[in-house]
């Protein structure tokens, strides 16, 4: 957790002539990597959570099948909670789970989770939580809706391998709430929801638990500004709204992929209009922020193209060596395609080169000064300096003071590359002689960029 | 004699408003009393310079011989913002004449302070005021107000109940509905809250109610559904999907060991009406009762313990119970505010709210009554120096005996060696023809009663000398 990211300013002391940039995800070339090809599967496939473990990706993600029912007379209309599996996040597999049976009867099929008395069940987040209280491995939130349900709001199951589930109690653990977006954080062994309140998809509040039973009451966290709204220009019929906000946890940061939408009532077709993704971040899960000039994380792809109308992320962001990639459902229509399980969507991947979402770039002569941090081992940098250059110094505890021998004047601490991992070095000395003490690091820069210092034992 | 205060709201005086102190029952039907109106209904009206001509209560609470009302004053016509009220203040001797005393803090819109506004117009509080006396909390916080207001619920603070020095600049408890009851909760050292909100049921976005706590006004628990309306309470609407149940408000009440709720239940078409679709109806006030404030049970057959006037009346076509009941010697006083025109109904000609009173004898809002012959046995209480009942045996008679935690019966406590009670009596205690519970100091007993034509609304052992 030594890391430091310039994402928010809570590790920045100052800075000047260095601006925050955000860097849109680049869409891997061969997407969609997951698209709906198997009978039991509508028209649709939505991205719910992607994680990397030791021997494989796995992808939990759910469809809204409708079918003629086994026995031909009833219908079978309601949300299925899929699993697909890759060696390399790119090329998946519906492995034949035999764990729940399909509409025509059979078990060869990669459903891992349906309830049957739900007519919908959505946004499934499936959470890592063999630490977690209750120990087991897998944990399952979704939002469900029924006629046979006590009442609507947020269900929990647990599983020991990610596909046989067993659910929690009858009643939702949190009553409620249209959609919700949940993690579990290991940092503080916390449970961590982002709830949309029930009428009003403009609002989003934060709720946390200890044991992903009991939840705190919800707390408004984000809700559109004049910045979101400006764009209405006084049109009554014009809202922005915020449809979703997966979370999760990146190094020291909670990031958000905040779904804005701009848009109104169109006959026939309920709300529709444009939606883009953007990031914002929170160090206590309480108080969340928009990044920079909110420019989107995440772009649509070409007007033509699978994702050109619409992009929405999943929990999905998986950290794998020198890249972070993000996984995504994606639509040829506009958001309206939410509301229409009959419109084809498809999921589709996006990356970064590690911590390279946001930076602080200087275009001439820039200077970032960070808070305190604590000397252990070689310092690191992520920079991007290969048309200029970048320096560092150490400072004494309050900044005033560089350090003797480890000035900027005596550095070797110089780089003109772009490099993910760049060591900083000083020609008086090794850096063991200040490990432990507390320093400030200063930063300038010259056409520059930098995204992230590590202290690397 | 009179029971003392202490055995009244003692943990040890057996209910029969649930099951959860009976043992066995045979021959006997739980039997829910509405409330007496009374005749002198309504007590308040509004139509003051500062009030419009329709009231809606929040609090009464009775301190130091005086009864204290927080009340509050539509929107009428005189110009004030929509959606606000005037919070008002009012005081009476004996509950039922009220006066309203000139509290000189606002200024009302014919420029004059002499009136009873105790909260500012401009505050925003547009909903009941829920005022708790809290004395525990420390000066400046003997009173505790929470009203929704805007956005959420806010609470506020006073050492007086009139004057708000404290408040929460952020709603302590953000959105859900407008509707919310409070309660501090002396016993258990909490406040508990009861709050709207919609959800699906049963494929209709309704009103529920969600029990909520807080140990210090300030942080609340998740808001979680006390009562949900079942297929029998949906029984009227004959499947007509435009029809429905739903739970406008349930108002909490400490009373002797167990949680009392005033419910609501609101029966909606989707006709449109003043306050939009789905709004329009009538009101059944049903009782619920609840050990632990989280689990709340429907209460014997569900009818209703208040009662609607009749057409045409003051509180012909709307009431509402509010945080008001009052325990008053041998009487249970329960104020509400009642209107002649269904809830959410197109406005005709006047609409008037106002004040009014319901009562009961002590403990008599539920009875287990035997017809013929009918027996009741509670599970094992701590004995005490007399058995004391409330009980009507006024047309047949009650004998009881004493049994043990293994199933015999005490020696001497035997239904052959009891005084038949055959009167009506709050307090009646019954005794046995060679000893008394007092020779069993400290020991647990269940108490079997015989009823026969009589009904028993409550039992308790007094530990006094």
């Amino acid at each position: 957790m030594n890391r430091i990211l310039f994402i928010d300013d809570a590790q920045i002391a100052s800075s000047r002539g260095v601006e925050r940039r955000i860097h849109p995800a680049r869409r891997y070339h061969g997407n969609p990597v997951v698209t709906s090809d198997c009978a039991w599967e509508a028209a649709e496939v939505i991205v719910g959570t992607v994680r990397k473990e030791p021997e494989r990706y796995r992808m939990w993600y759910q469809t809204y099948a409708t079918g003629p029912g086994r026995n031909g007379l009833d219908p079978f209309n309601r949300s299925l909670h899929l699993y697909a599996e890759s060696d390399d996040g790119r090329t998946w597999s519906k492995p034949e789970l035999g764990v729940t049976e399909n509409f025509m009867g059979s078990y060869a099929n990669n459903i891992t989770h349906v309830r049957p008395t739900f007519s919908r069940d959505i946004n499934p987040s499936v959470l890592h939580t063999a630490r977690a209280q209750g120990g087991h491995s897998y944990t399952l939130f979704s939002c469900g809706v029924g006629h046979d349900l006590p009442y609507n709001g947020h269900f929990i199951a647990w599983s020991d391998d990610g596909v046989r589930w067993s659910d929690g109690p009858e009643t939702p653990v949190i009553p409620g709430y249209q959609a919700g977006w949940f993690m579990y954080d290991e940092v503080d062994a916390t449970f961590r929801g982002l709830l949309l309140w029930d009428r009003a998809p403009t609002e989003l509040f934060a709720t946390h638990s200890t044991d992903g039973v009991e939840w705190s009451l919800p707390r408004p966290v984000l809700a559109p500004d004049a910045a979101d709204t400006e764009w209405a220009a006084d049109d009554p019929e014009n809202a922005t709204l915020f449809p979703a906000m997966p979370i999760t946890r990146y190094g020291p940061l909670l990031l958000g992929f905040l779904q804005v939408l701009r848009g109104r009532e169109i006959g026939g077709r309920g709300f529709d209009g444009e939606m883009e993704v953007q990031l914002v971040c929170s160090r206590d899960g309480k108080a969340w922020h928009r990044v920079g000039d909110r420019r989107p994380i995440l772009e649509r792809g070409d007007e033509e193209s699978w994702d050109g109308g619409l992009v929405w992320m999943g929990h999905s962001l998986v950290e794998d060596g020198d890249r972070v990639d993000a996984y995504y459902t994606g639509c040829r229509r506009t958001a309206g395609a939410l509301q229409r399980s009959r419109w084809p969507k498809s999921i589709g991947v996006a990356s970064w080169p590690r911590d390279r979402l946001v930076g602080l770039s200087a275009r001439g002569d820039g200077v970032i000064v960070t808070e305190a941090t604590v000397v252990a081992g070689d310092l690191r940098v992520n920079a991007d300096a290969a048309g200029g250059r970048l320096t560092a110094e150490l400072l004494d505890e309050d900044g005033s003071t560089a350090i003797e021998g480890f000035s900027a004047k005596e550095g070797r601490a110089l780089m003109n590359s772009d490099s993910l991992d760049q060591r900083l070095e000083w020609n008086s000395g090794a850096l063991s002689s200040l490990a432990g003490r507390t320093v400030r690091i200063r930063l300038q820069l010259r056409d520059a960029e930098v995204f992230s210092l590590w202290w690397e034992q | 004699m009179t029971p003392s205060t202490a055995d009244q709201s003692s943990n040890d005086r057996v209910l029969f408003i649930d099951d959860a102190q009976i043992q066995s029952l045979e021959g006997v039907q739980r039997r829910i009393h509405a409330g007496a109106r009374f005749a002198g209904n309504p007590l308040l009206r509004g139509g003051r310079a500062w009030e419009s001509d329709s009231l809606m209560l929040g609090t009464v609470l009775k301190e130091d011989g005086r009864y204290r009302m927080w009340y509050g004053s539509g929107v009428g016509e005189r110009g004030y913002a929509k959606g606000h009220l005037w919070h008002l203040y009012a005081e009476s001797d004996d509950g039922i004449e009220w006066r309203l005393p000139s509290l000189r803090q606002f200024t009302d819109p014919e420029g004059s302070a002499e009136n009873n506004v105790f909260l500012d117009p401009e505050s925003g509080a547009h909903q009941y005021s829920n005022v708790m006396r809290t004395s525990e909390l420390g000066p400046g916080r003997r009173y505790t107000l929470l009203a929704y207001s805007r956005d959420g619920h806010y609470i506020r603070f006073s050492d007086d109940g009139l004057v708000w020095t404290e408040w929460s600049s952020e709603p302590v408890i953000p959105r859900f509905g407008d509707v919310g009851f409070y309660l501090y909760d002396e016993r258990e050292k909490l406040f508990r809250g009861m709050i709207k909100r919609h959800l699906q049921v049963r494929g209709k976005r309704r009103r529920i109610q969600n029990w909520t706590t807080s140990a210090d006004g300030y942080e609340w628990t998740l808001p979680v559904p006390a009562v949900i309306p079942d297929r029998i309470d949906d029984q009227w609407t004959d499947g007509d999907p435009d029809r429905a149940s739903e739970i406008y408000g349930i108002p909490i009440f400490r009373y002797g060991p167990l949680l009392l709720g005033f419910m609501d239940v609101l029966r909606t078409t989707n006709a449109r009406g003043t306050l939009g679709l789905n709004a329009h109806g009538v009101i059944d006030v049903q009782l619920i009762s609840s050990r632990d404030g989280r689990t709340w049970e429907r209460v014997g057959d569900r009818s209703r313990i208040l009662e609607m006037g009749r057409r045409g009346e003051w509180d012909g076509g709307f009431i509402r119970s509010a945080q008001s009941l009052v325990e008053d010697g041998d009487e249970l006083r329960l104020y509400y505010f009642g209107m002649d025109h269904p809830h959410g109904a197109q406005k005709k000609g006047d609409w008037r709210r106002a004040i009014g009173l319901a009562t009961w004898q002590r403990d008599r809002l539920v009875g287990l009554r035997a017809g013929d012959e009918g027996e009741v046995v509670t599970v094992p209480v701590p004995a005490g120096r007399e058995l004391h009942v409330n009980a009507n045996a006024s047309e047949g008679q009650i004998t009881a005996e004493l049994v043990d935690r293994t199933g015999t019966v005490v020696p001497g406590f035997e239904r052959e060696a009891c005084v038949a009670f055959d009167g009506d009596s709050l307090d009646h205690v019954i005794r046995w023809r060679n000893r008394a519970p007092g020779d069993r100091p400290g020991q647990r007993c269940s108490v079997r009663l015989g009823l026969r034509n009589a009904e028993v609304f409550s039992l308790w052992f007094a530990h006094h000398p």
